[in-house]
């Protein structure tokens, strides 16, 4: 006859035989619930537990598809929040093999290979997300327009001026109110040696900056970094705004809210890239899970 | 308790224990004060199962307060490993330190006398419920390495002599 205490412990060595058995299903985690809960994580600002939700929907959340995708981008933006960019294009490669038709997936590879200064890589899936975001050219949104300024970074880093500004008089016809394009278009004006017009077009930035009280420091610094460089340039007093703006140039219009911003000169940091509309910023042709 | 060979027993369980422990809290949250509670159980139970000397030192259960806070040590060791190979990427520091400075939360679950409570936590009231969890585990776990469970009690006395 078996003696009680040997009883409990075949019990118990049964219970943890089954526990692996029990995650391994996904019978213990909801794997939707715990993509939306990583993704309100990274919105407020906490990689670690979007990239500890998003792993547990990865591995225990029985998640396919989609919502596997999904799970996957979330972690990658977690790890491209914290500069891993190793771990981020890993994450990304797998979304992008899952989900091929899928414009968020390149988009993303693609700001995360020019923040890993692979930029060959990126203008190439950049351009690829582009043409599945908007295969016509004429899409609207302010997300859209900040993808045609990162391409519009990536061609200006790789010396193609021309294809720069074209990116970047893009992303302003789709949002006017782009400071970054406006910043972005003076790089270019200044490679092609119109350091005055350059300055003309910062100085217009920051004159729409300063009114802007939600746009956070940070940003305000570039900015004026920026115009201070190029009043020095051009033999401006550089703590004086300079009297290069035409009369006939229009003012820039107000911003409809605080724009994220990715620039040449100051790489994006983790509150400059998580926007309050994250969830459809980072599904471009569909939204997440249903949302 | 008091043999080298119990000691390192002792510590070779709590170890495997603060891994298993570490890596379901990784994935499940923290269950403040059961989850120290729970080990210091679990330890007690395996320790007797495995110990290779048997109990009946006299001199063990005064031994087992002195190895109580090198064991909770050991248990912590083996919590921040278990944390690490339960994350995608090694490095429960910097999770558990991002948590400890509020920059990140943890997710648990705590029963009051009214209810329960459940959500992220961080900051000062988590290193407060990381330490009182632990003042619970060092009692119990005390407890459950103790010698004297299957000792027999003196007979009572059955009534009083008038």
């Amino acid at each position: 006859m078996t003696s009680p205490s040997g009883s409990i412990s075949r019990v118990l060595l049964l219970v943890m035989a089954f526990i692996p058995l029990i995650f391994a299903a996904g019978c213990v985690f909801d794997g939707e619930a715990d993509v939306d809960t990583a993704w309100g994580a990274l919105k407020k600002g906490d990689p670690n537990q979007a990239i500890r939700f998003a792993s547990r929907a990865i591995n225990f959340g029985g998640l396919s598809g989609e919502k596997l995708g999904s799970a996957y981008e979330c972690r990658a933006a977690a790890n491209r929040d914290r500069n891993e960019f190793d771990r981020a294009l890993a994450d990304l490669d797998k979304l992008v093999a899952l989900r091929p038709e899928y414009a968020g997936g390149y988009l993303a590879r693609g700001e995360a290979l020019f923040r890993a200064k692979a930029h060959d890589r990126a203008l190439a899936d950049m351009d690829r997300g582009l043409e599945l975001a908007d295969p016509s050219g004429t899409g609207k949104g302010a997300s859209l327009a900040r993808r045609y300024f990162i391409r519009g970074n990536i061609r200006l880093v790789k010396k193609d001026a021309d294809g720069a500004m074209a990116d970047y008089e893009h992303a302003l016809a789709i949002d006017p109110s782009s400071l970054d394009a406006r910043m972005g278009r003076s790089y270019v004006l200044e490679a092609r040696g119109q350091k005055r017009e350059a300055l003309a077009e910062m100085e217009l930035v920051c004159q729409a900056a300063s009114k802007n009280f939600s746009l956070p420091l940070s940003r305000q610094s570039v900015y004026l970094r920026r115009v201070i460089t190029l009043r020095m340039a051009n033999g401006f007093d550089p703590s004086k705004p300079a009297p290069v703006i035409p009369a006939e140039a229009p003012p820039v219009p107000d911003a409809p809210k605080t724009e994220p911003a990715e620039s040449p000169e100051a790489p994006a940091t983790p509150d400059t890239d998580i926007e309050p509309d994250a969830v459809s910023e980072r599904n471009l042709d569909k939204p997440l899970l249903g949302n | 308790m008091a043999t080298f060979r119990n000691i390192l027993t002792a510590f070779a369980v709590t170890a495997l224990v603060g891994i298993a422990a570490g890596w379901l809290r990784y994935w499940m949250g923290f269950l403040v004060i059961f989850h120290g509670a729970a080990c210091a159980g679990i330890i007690g139970w395996l320790f007797h199962r495995v110990r290779p000397d048997p109990a009946g030192s006299a001199e063990s259960n005064a031994s087992v307060w002195r190895w109580t806070l090198p064991l909770l040590a050991a248990f912590w060791a083996g919590q921040i490993a278990g944390i690490g190979l339960a994350q995608p990427w090694f490095e429960p520091l910097a999770y558990l330190g991002g948590i400890a400075s509020g920059k990140g939360v943890e997710t648990f679950a705590a029963m009051g006398s009214v209810r329960s409570y459940a959500g992220g936590m961080s900051g000062f009231l988590w290193l407060f419920s990381v330490v009182l969890d632990a003042l619970v585990m060092w009692i119990l776990l005390a407890v459950a390495l103790r010698d004297d469970g299957n000792a027999p009690h003196e007979a009572e006395p059955e009534g009083e002599a008038s």
